[in-house]
Protein backbone atom coordinates (compact mmCIF):
# COMPACT_ATOMS: atom_id res chain seq x y z
CA UNK A 1 0.00 0.00 0.00
CA UNK A 2 2.83 2.24 1.14
CA UNK A 3 4.33 1.48 -2.24
CA UNK A 4 1.41 2.43 -4.45
CA UNK A 5 0.96 5.97 -2.80
CA UNK A 6 4.58 6.97 -2.40
CA UNK A 7 6.85 4.78 -5.42
CA UNK A 8 4.19 3.21 -7.95
CA UNK A 9 7.18 3.11 -10.35
CA UNK A 10 8.16 0.12 -9.75
CA UNK A 11 5.62 -1.10 -11.85
CA UNK A 12 4.15 1.46 -13.85
CA UNK A 13 6.30 4.05 -16.26
CA UNK A 14 6.75 4.22 -20.07
CA UNK A 15 3.69 4.62 -22.37
CA UNK A 16 0.95 3.46 -20.38
CA UNK A 17 2.18 6.26 -17.04
CA UNK A 18 2.64 9.07 -20.03
CA UNK A 19 -1.06 8.04 -20.77
CA UNK A 20 -2.33 8.37 -17.48
CA UNK A 21 -0.47 10.92 -16.83
CA UNK A 22 -1.63 13.21 -19.64
CA UNK A 23 -5.40 12.44 -18.83
CA UNK A 24 -5.32 13.33 -15.32
CA UNK A 25 -3.55 17.20 -16.62
CA UNK A 26 -6.14 17.32 -19.19
CA UNK A 27 -8.87 16.53 -16.38
CA UNK A 28 -6.88 18.79 -13.78
CA UNK A 29 -6.14 21.63 -15.71
CA UNK A 30 -10.01 21.61 -16.47
CA UNK A 31 -11.03 22.34 -12.92
CA UNK A 32 -7.93 24.86 -12.23
CA UNK A 33 -10.05 26.90 -15.23
CA UNK A 34 -13.03 26.38 -13.65
CA UNK A 35 -11.80 27.56 -9.71
CA UNK A 36 -9.15 29.65 -11.06
CA UNK A 37 -5.79 27.44 -10.21
CA UNK A 38 -2.54 28.09 -11.29
CA UNK A 39 0.34 25.52 -11.76
CA UNK A 40 2.74 28.33 -12.51
CA UNK A 41 5.93 26.51 -12.43
CA UNK A 42 6.84 23.19 -11.45
CA UNK A 43 6.04 23.23 -8.09
CA UNK A 44 3.75 26.41 -7.67
CA UNK A 45 -0.02 26.80 -7.04
CA UNK A 46 -1.47 30.02 -7.14
CA UNK A 47 -5.49 30.92 -6.42
CA UNK A 48 -6.99 33.91 -8.44
CA UNK A 49 -6.81 35.13 -12.06
CA UNK A 50 -9.59 33.80 -14.28
CA UNK A 51 -7.70 32.61 -17.64
CA UNK A 52 -8.84 31.19 -20.67
CA UNK A 53 -8.92 26.77 -20.12
CA UNK A 54 -5.78 26.78 -22.69
CA UNK A 55 -3.91 28.79 -20.47
CA UNK A 56 -3.98 26.50 -17.32
CA UNK A 57 -3.56 23.30 -19.75
CA UNK A 58 -0.02 25.12 -21.00
CA UNK A 59 1.14 26.29 -17.98
CA UNK A 60 0.70 22.18 -16.56
CA UNK A 61 2.57 20.91 -19.82
CA UNK A 62 4.97 23.75 -19.51
CA UNK A 63 6.17 22.59 -15.81
CA UNK A 64 5.50 19.01 -17.32
CA UNK A 65 8.33 19.23 -20.27
CA UNK A 66 10.75 21.31 -17.77
CA UNK A 67 11.32 19.21 -15.04
CA UNK A 68 10.99 16.15 -17.52
CA UNK A 69 13.91 17.44 -19.93
CA UNK A 70 15.97 18.97 -17.01
CA UNK A 71 15.94 15.63 -14.88
CA UNK A 72 16.65 13.67 -18.58
CA UNK A 73 20.07 15.82 -18.74
CA UNK A 74 21.00 15.33 -15.25
CA UNK A 75 20.64 11.60 -15.57
CA UNK A 76 22.07 11.30 -18.80
CA UNK A 77 25.28 13.03 -17.50
CA UNK A 78 25.49 11.35 -13.86
CA UNK A 79 23.63 7.92 -14.77
CA UNK A 80 25.46 4.70 -15.98
CA UNK A 81 22.82 3.06 -17.22
CA UNK A 82 20.72 3.77 -20.35
CA UNK A 83 17.96 5.94 -19.66
CA UNK A 84 14.84 6.45 -21.31
CA UNK A 85 12.79 9.82 -22.25
CA UNK A 86 9.75 8.21 -22.00
CA UNK A 87 10.16 6.63 -18.92
CA UNK A 88 11.16 10.11 -17.50
CA UNK A 89 7.83 12.18 -18.91
CA UNK A 90 5.96 9.43 -17.93
CA UNK A 91 6.63 8.90 -14.71
CA UNK A 92 6.62 12.63 -13.99
CA UNK A 93 3.41 13.08 -15.48
CA UNK A 94 1.73 10.47 -12.94
CA UNK A 95 3.42 11.80 -10.41
CA UNK A 96 1.56 15.12 -11.24
CA UNK A 97 -1.89 13.04 -10.44
CA UNK A 98 -2.01 14.52 -6.33
CA UNK A 99 -2.09 18.18 -8.02
CA UNK A 100 -5.31 17.21 -8.80
CA UNK A 101 -6.49 17.61 -5.28
CA UNK A 102 -6.08 21.42 -5.42
CA UNK A 103 -8.01 23.01 -7.32
CA UNK A 104 -10.82 21.05 -5.66
CA UNK A 105 -10.00 23.48 -2.78
CA UNK A 106 -10.50 26.37 -5.10
CA UNK A 107 -13.91 25.45 -5.32
CA UNK A 108 -14.55 27.43 -1.72
CA UNK A 109 -14.52 30.97 -2.37
CA UNK A 110 -12.45 30.68 1.49
CA UNK A 111 -9.16 29.92 -0.41
CA UNK A 112 -9.34 33.58 -2.22
CA UNK A 113 -11.39 35.65 0.36
CA UNK A 114 -8.63 35.41 3.12
CA UNK A 115 -6.00 36.55 1.53
CA UNK A 116 -8.03 39.03 -0.11
CA UNK A 117 -9.14 40.53 3.24
CA UNK A 118 -5.61 41.02 4.41
CA UNK A 119 -4.76 42.48 1.13
CA UNK A 120 -7.53 45.18 2.25
CA UNK A 121 -7.14 45.38 5.65
CA UNK A 122 -2.99 46.10 5.61
CA UNK A 123 -2.40 47.26 2.03
CA UNK A 124 -5.68 49.48 1.07
CA UNK A 125 -6.50 47.40 -1.85
CA UNK A 126 -9.43 46.18 -3.20
CA UNK A 127 -13.40 46.77 -2.04
CA UNK A 128 -13.54 46.03 1.98
CA UNK A 129 -14.47 42.50 2.59
CA UNK A 130 -15.10 40.82 6.05
CA UNK A 131 -14.27 37.20 7.01
CA UNK A 132 -15.23 35.27 10.10
CA UNK A 133 -13.10 32.68 12.43
CA UNK A 134 -14.51 29.85 10.45
CA UNK A 135 -12.69 31.33 7.17
CA UNK A 136 -9.55 31.69 8.86
CA UNK A 137 -9.14 27.84 10.34
CA UNK A 138 -10.89 26.51 7.22
CA UNK A 139 -8.11 28.72 5.39
CA UNK A 140 -5.12 26.96 7.45
CA UNK A 141 -6.57 23.24 6.67
CA UNK A 142 -6.94 24.21 3.24
CA UNK A 143 -3.11 25.86 3.24
CA UNK A 144 -2.02 23.02 5.13
CA UNK A 145 -3.93 20.21 2.67
CA UNK A 146 -2.21 21.54 -0.06
CA UNK A 147 1.51 21.70 1.29
CA UNK A 148 0.56 18.09 1.88
CA UNK A 149 -0.50 17.64 -1.57
CA UNK A 150 2.78 18.79 -2.68
CA UNK A 151 5.10 17.40 -0.44
CA UNK A 152 3.22 13.83 -1.59
CA UNK A 153 3.84 15.02 -5.27
CA UNK A 154 7.67 15.59 -4.76
CA UNK A 155 8.06 12.43 -3.02
CA UNK A 156 6.71 10.60 -5.98
CA UNK A 157 8.37 12.83 -8.11
CA UNK A 158 11.63 11.90 -7.05
CA UNK A 159 10.93 8.37 -7.07
CA UNK A 160 10.08 8.70 -10.49
CA UNK A 161 13.53 10.59 -11.05
CA UNK A 162 15.59 7.60 -8.70
CA UNK A 163 13.59 4.62 -10.94
CA UNK A 164 14.20 6.24 -14.15
CA UNK A 165 17.52 7.85 -13.55
CA UNK A 166 18.99 4.49 -11.92
CA UNK A 167 20.95 7.21 -9.37
CA UNK A 168 20.67 6.29 -6.07
CA UNK A 169 21.60 7.59 -2.12
CA UNK A 170 22.75 10.95 -1.46
CA UNK A 171 23.69 11.45 -5.21
CA UNK A 172 20.46 11.67 -6.08
CA UNK A 173 19.10 13.32 -3.77
CA UNK A 174 21.34 16.08 -4.35
CA UNK A 175 20.64 16.02 -8.54
CA UNK A 176 17.16 15.78 -7.52
CA UNK A 177 17.51 19.29 -5.59
CA UNK A 178 19.04 20.59 -8.57
CA UNK A 179 16.97 19.33 -11.37
CA UNK A 180 13.50 21.27 -9.24
CA UNK A 181 15.25 24.10 -8.61
CA UNK A 182 16.44 24.80 -12.65
CA UNK A 183 12.95 23.35 -13.89
CA UNK A 184 11.27 26.10 -11.52
CA UNK A 185 13.25 28.75 -13.06
CA UNK A 186 12.58 27.18 -16.31
CA UNK A 187 9.17 27.16 -16.05
CA UNK A 188 8.55 29.80 -14.41
CA UNK A 189 10.14 31.96 -17.05
CA UNK A 190 8.66 30.48 -20.06
CA UNK A 191 5.12 31.11 -18.10
CA UNK A 192 6.49 34.49 -18.10
CA UNK A 193 7.69 34.71 -21.36
CA UNK A 194 4.45 32.79 -23.03
CA UNK A 195 1.88 34.72 -20.53
CA UNK A 196 1.66 38.48 -19.00
CA UNK A 197 3.40 38.67 -15.91
CA UNK A 198 1.56 37.37 -12.70
CA UNK A 199 1.55 40.20 -9.81
CA UNK A 200 -0.18 39.80 -6.38
CA UNK A 201 -2.34 41.88 -6.61
CA UNK A 202 -3.37 40.93 -10.32
CA UNK A 203 -4.05 37.45 -9.30
CA UNK A 204 -6.57 38.61 -6.59
CA UNK A 205 -8.41 41.03 -8.32
CA UNK A 206 -8.10 40.39 -12.33
CA UNK B 1 19.09 -28.52 -2.82
CA UNK B 2 20.35 -24.82 -3.04
CA UNK B 3 24.30 -24.68 -3.77
CA UNK B 4 26.08 -22.50 -1.03
CA UNK B 5 28.76 -19.84 -2.53
CA UNK B 6 29.84 -18.82 0.65
CA UNK B 7 30.82 -20.54 3.43
CA UNK B 8 28.23 -20.67 6.36
CA UNK B 9 31.71 -20.32 8.70
CA UNK B 10 33.53 -17.61 7.95
CA UNK B 11 31.51 -16.32 4.66
CA UNK B 12 34.06 -16.68 2.39
CA UNK B 13 34.12 -18.01 -1.39
CA UNK B 14 33.60 -21.53 -1.55
CA UNK B 15 35.61 -23.84 -4.12
CA UNK B 16 34.12 -26.65 -5.59
CA UNK B 17 36.29 -30.07 -3.64
CA UNK B 18 35.03 -33.10 -5.30
CA UNK B 19 32.61 -33.90 -8.58
CA UNK B 20 31.15 -37.69 -8.70
CA UNK B 21 29.46 -39.50 -11.64
CA UNK B 22 26.41 -41.19 -10.23
CA UNK B 23 26.09 -43.81 -13.08
CA UNK B 24 29.63 -45.28 -12.40
CA UNK B 25 30.63 -43.79 -8.96
CA UNK B 26 33.90 -42.08 -10.03
CA UNK B 27 34.99 -39.05 -8.26
CA UNK B 28 37.03 -36.54 -9.31
CA UNK B 29 38.80 -34.72 -6.46
CA UNK B 30 40.60 -30.88 -7.16
CA UNK B 31 40.25 -27.27 -6.32
CA UNK B 32 37.74 -25.93 -8.86
CA UNK B 33 36.46 -22.47 -9.05
CA UNK B 34 33.08 -21.85 -8.88
CA UNK B 35 31.05 -20.54 -11.97
CA UNK B 36 30.70 -16.87 -11.98
CA UNK B 37 26.90 -16.96 -12.03
CA UNK B 38 26.35 -19.77 -9.68
CA UNK B 39 28.48 -17.27 -7.08
CA UNK B 40 24.97 -14.90 -7.14
CA UNK B 41 22.09 -15.18 -5.20
CA UNK B 42 19.04 -17.60 -6.20
CA UNK B 43 16.38 -14.51 -7.24
CA UNK B 44 19.57 -12.96 -9.75
CA UNK B 45 19.85 -16.68 -10.73
CA UNK B 46 16.27 -17.11 -12.07
CA UNK B 47 16.72 -13.43 -13.23
CA UNK B 48 19.08 -14.33 -15.71
CA UNK B 49 17.42 -17.18 -16.99
CA UNK B 50 14.20 -15.53 -17.28
CA UNK B 51 16.10 -12.61 -19.48
CA UNK B 52 17.23 -15.82 -21.35
CA UNK B 53 14.23 -16.90 -22.09
CA UNK B 54 12.51 -13.88 -22.97
CA UNK B 55 15.27 -13.81 -25.55
CA UNK B 56 17.04 -10.60 -23.59
CA UNK B 57 13.65 -8.57 -23.97
CA UNK B 58 13.46 -5.97 -21.22
CA UNK B 59 9.87 -5.45 -22.36
CA UNK B 60 8.42 -8.92 -22.35
CA UNK B 61 10.82 -9.20 -18.90
CA UNK B 62 8.45 -6.47 -17.74
CA UNK B 63 5.42 -8.20 -18.85
CA UNK B 64 6.53 -11.54 -17.40
CA UNK B 65 7.32 -10.28 -13.76
CA UNK B 66 5.00 -7.27 -13.94
CA UNK B 67 6.93 -4.51 -12.98
CA UNK B 68 8.14 -1.05 -14.99
CA UNK B 69 10.36 -1.42 -17.28
CA UNK B 70 13.22 0.92 -15.71
CA UNK B 71 12.80 -1.35 -12.68
CA UNK B 72 13.92 -4.46 -14.74
CA UNK B 73 16.46 -3.27 -16.35
CA UNK B 74 17.64 -1.13 -12.63
CA UNK B 75 17.88 -5.04 -11.90
CA UNK B 76 19.75 -6.20 -14.72
CA UNK B 77 22.42 -3.66 -14.28
CA UNK B 78 22.29 -4.46 -10.29
CA UNK B 79 23.25 -7.78 -11.76
CA UNK B 80 26.17 -6.73 -14.13
CA UNK B 81 27.92 -4.83 -11.38
CA UNK B 82 27.63 -7.72 -9.37
CA UNK B 83 29.49 -9.55 -12.13
CA UNK B 84 31.91 -7.22 -12.69
CA UNK B 85 33.04 -7.16 -8.64
CA UNK B 86 33.04 -10.77 -8.62
CA UNK B 87 35.07 -10.67 -11.91
CA UNK B 88 37.31 -8.27 -9.73
CA UNK B 89 37.76 -10.26 -6.88
CA UNK B 90 38.98 -13.40 -8.91
CA UNK B 91 41.71 -11.53 -10.99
Amino acid sequence: MKKAIFNPFTYIAGYKSLVIGLLIILLSSWLCYLTNTHFDGVINVHYGRASAYYVFLLEALIDLLSISLVLYIISIIFSKSSIRFIDLIGTQAFARIPLILTPLIGFSPTITNVPKYFIWKFLNLGDEINITNSDITLFVIFTLITIAVIIWTIVLMYNAFRVSSNLKGSKSVWLFILGIIISAIISQVVIYLIFPPILPAELMFN
Amino acid sequence: MKLPSTCPSCNSKLKVKSLSCETCGTTVDGSYEMPILALLNEKKQDFILEFIKSSGSLKEMSKHLKLSYPTVRNLLDEIINDIKEIETKIK
